[in-house]
């Protein structure tokens, strides 16, 4: 499943969305933040997902987590500038 | 001099004037051609009076009444003209012009006319039932097609417009000629067939759209009445195993089975027994009677019953320990063990046969059948790391710009640098500095307690300070925010100007405080504080029920209770009414009153540790709402003080 920047994905009954996206050891992993279930707000819970088909995993593990965590803040910084920048 | 076309002209123009028949002037006209010196247009003339006046006749539709009337009227003033009865048969007889005549012409032309009428009706009828057919055999088409060629509601729209348009502009023309009045009058004719075609496609269209509509709708209520159901099957369970691990947990934090409250137990008790042992040894000297004896005796044997279930309490206590660390232990290794993708490959069944596999190996699994319910607790440890490692399914995907705003707002809105950090052993990530919905919440405290707009002055005082301390990116903020007029966008900004507000804002409102102080006699509270036990030593752990060997049990070391190995839990409610102050950010260095009766009941959230090594640890409300950053030293200090003031308490015993 093609997911971008901007979606709000669904899974289990909880809402996500999808802050940030990339690419390790050619896998594709999201940065989402949960979001209220009326949809009308963003929690403090943000998790990395990892995408395999339509289907998605939290990741847990401690050690690619500390791998891809640094990567989601970079990227985060820069649209976060970028998007101050905008004209 | 009149000649025959003068007449002819005369003959026309009575006739068009439609003004009646004059006989005056009749009279006179039948005179003039009368006096004709040509027979041959005389007669002409006279025929072709004839003949008007029965195109007349039936044109004006006269009655029959009115015939004979005309025809008797008309016989007068050919004879006032001159003319004999004979010469007058003669002209009616060589027209035919009698009244049976003249009627059957005109049933015969209504005959002619409703024929064509019937004709035309049949024609019009025959198209109909074609165009109908052919609108069958398109719809048919599009339907096989599955739509692919019928064109989309809003192109058929577009399309009706485009020709109610022409059909307007065309109504609207003037002064067209003939040919162009034909074109017209042609064209309009296709646009009202084409209309009627687009109509009746619109009709199929937006019949098709709110079908697809329907069973879109069906369908995603379907989807989210299983999600509710599987969502409500999988909380109940979830709140089962949770309110069994808050049994266990429970059980392990009862004050009345803290180590060192048993140990003052004992001892307690153990000086009775001696007490006692005493009283029995002096019981000759003092001459004891016997019932006084055995009453001495049964009540050493009722201490010694205490202390075996004290020591049971104890034994249990380990074991459930020992339980607990078990669980996390398996769970970790298993949930590690699998962490080396190869379980990504595997289906869900396998997943489970995999993660049984591994918790049966693991050589604290025997730790677990020490509990009661052994089974159940494996049961849920197994899905606790399935639920962990195994994917979900994408149930949904929409665009949501508004929310992809406010996150990223959120993230921005952090603190000054982007600080993310794990949560051990869970998937959730959280900011190192935290706290805009605490600003969010400080700000609304105090515009409740001050309606009066000083709210405006910690808003005026927050951006002059942020105006010095960041100049270009508020800048930048309100160059956007005066740029961009969109909701979700502006949500972004004030989003990312209170978070660098986050963690200043007490600064900023120097000599404000923003959260409300309660001042309530927090301090004289029951202390229902839950501190970490220190574990029961060996000897205790291991003593026997033997009364005899209680003695030896006495010399135990009752371990004092070490602030520093204090730790909580996520999720742990505790009372932190006793402290007054913490922080707004992990980061901040100044205090602020906190909500003490608030802080009665706090659930520890997450701990930091700051580059400086200074521990701060974060609770949340009951509700879920941020409370405060607190230090850890601080916390530990408190609750370490409140399991000496249970002991106190136990020691009322």
């Amino acid at each position: 499943m093609d997911i971008a920047i901007g979606d709000l994905l669904t899974i289990e009954g909880k809402k996500y969305i999808t802050l940030e996206k990339t690419t390790y050891e050619n896998n594709e992993y999201l940065f989402v933040n949960e979001v209220t279930n009326d949809e009308e707000d963003v929690t403090e819970d943000f998790y990395i997902l990892k995408v395999v088909d339509d289907k998605v995993r939290i990741i847990v593990e401690e050690e690619l987590k500390n791998v891809l965590i640094p990567k989601f803040q970079q990227l985060l910084e820069k649209d976060i500038k970028e998007l101050l920048e905008e004209e | 001099m009149n000649n025959m076309e003068d007449i002819k002209s005369r003959i026309d123009e009575k006739f068009e004037t439609t003004n009646g028949l004059e006989s005056d002037e009749l009279i006179q006209l039948f005179k003039d051609a009368k006096e004709l010196e040509n027979e041959d247009h005389k007669a002409k003339l006279f025929d072709y009076f004839i003949k008007k006046l029965k195109d007349a006749f039936k044109e004006w539709e006269v009655s029959k009444e009115g015939i004979e009337k005309n025809i008797t009227e008309i016989r007068e003033d050919l004879k006032a003209a001159g003319l004999s009865e004979t010469e007058i048969d003669d002209l009616f007889n060589r027209n035919e012009f009698t009244i049976e005549n003249i009627l059957d012409s005109e049933k015969e032309q209504e005959e002619n006319e409703e024929e064509i009428v019937e004709q035309e009706e049949n024609e019009e009828e025959i198209v109909e039932q074609e165009e109908k057919e052919i609108e069958k055999i398109n719809k048919r088409i599009n339907e096989l097609e599955n739509g692919k060629e019928q064109k989309n509601l809003e192109e058929l729209q577009e399309s009706l417009q485009k020709l109610e348009e022409e059909e307007a502009r065309l109504n609207n023309t003037q002064y067209e000629g003939y040919k162009e009045h034909l074109d017209k009058k042609a064209r309009l004719e296709e646009i009202k067939k084409e209309k009627k075609q687009l109509q009746e496609q619109i009709k199929n269209a937006e019949l098709k759209d709110k079908l697809h509509n329907l069973e879109e709708e069906a369908k995603l209520n379907s989807t989210q009445y299983e999600n509710h159901k599987e969502h409500l099957a999988k909380k109940e369970r979830l709140e089962a195993i949770q309110k069994e691990k808050r049994e266990i947990i429970g059980k392990l934090k009862n004050k009345d089975l803290t180590t060192k409250q048993l140990q003052e137990r004992l001892t307690k008790l153990e000086n009775k027994k001696n007490e006692l042992h005493q009283k029995l040894k002096d019981a000759p000297r003092h001459h004891t009677s016997y019932s006084e004896m055995s009453k001495i005796l049964v009540e050493i044997e009722q201490v010694n019953n205490e202390i075996n279930a004290r020591l049971q309490n104890s034994k249990e206590l380990e074991k459930l320990k020992g339980i607990s660390a078990a669980y996390k232990k398996i769970q970790d290794d298993v949930q590690k063990e699998l962490k080396n993708e190869k379980y990504n490959d595997y289906a869900e069944e396998e997943l489970k046969t995999e993660v049984d596999r591994l918790l049966n190996e693991h050589e604290l699994i025997s730790e677990l059948d020490k509990y009661e319910n052994a089974d159940k607790l494996k049961a849920e440890l197994k899905e606790d790391i399935f639920n962990n490692l195994k994917s979900k399914k994408i149930d949904k995907k929409e665009t949501n710009k508004k929310l992809l705003l406010k996150g990223l707002a959120a993230v921005a809105g952090f603190g000054t640098g982007l600080a993310l950090s794990s949560v051990p052993g869970v998937g959730t990530i959280r900011m190192g500095i935290s706290g805009v919905k605490l600003v969010s919440s400080a700000i609304n405290a105090w515009s409740k307690k001050h309606p009066d707009g000083k709210i405006a002055k910690i808003k005026n005082s927050a951006n002059e300070k942020l105006n010095n301390k960041f100049p270009k990116l508020i800048e930048k903020v309100n160059k956007m925010r005066a740029k961009l007029k969109s909701e979700p966008l502006n949500w972004f900004v004030n989003g990312v100007a209170a978070g660098y507000i986050t963690g200043n804002i007490i600064e900023l409102v120097t000599g404000e405080t923003v959260l409300e102080h309660l001042t309530g006699d927090s301090k004289n509270v029951e202390v229902t504080n839950l501190a970490k036990e220190t574990g029961a030593t060996d000897n205790a752990a291991t003593s026997t029920d033997n009364a005899t060997s209680m003695a030896s049990e006495t010399d135990a070391v009752i371990p004092e209770i070490n602030p520093a190995e204090i730790t909580l839990n996520q999720g742990e409610v505790v009372d932190l009414s006793s402290i007054t102050e913490g922080f707004t950010s992990s980061t901040s260095n100044v205090p602020v009153d906190v909500m003490e009766q608030v802080g009665k009941e706090v659930m520890f959230d997450r701990a930091v540790t700051l580059p400086d090594g200074k521990v701060m640890w974060h609770f949340k409300q009951l509700n879920g709402a941020g409370y405060a950053w607190l230090e850890a030293e601080k916390v530990q200090e408190v609750l370490a003080k409140a399991a000496e003031v249970a002991q106190t308490a136990s020691k009322s015993l």
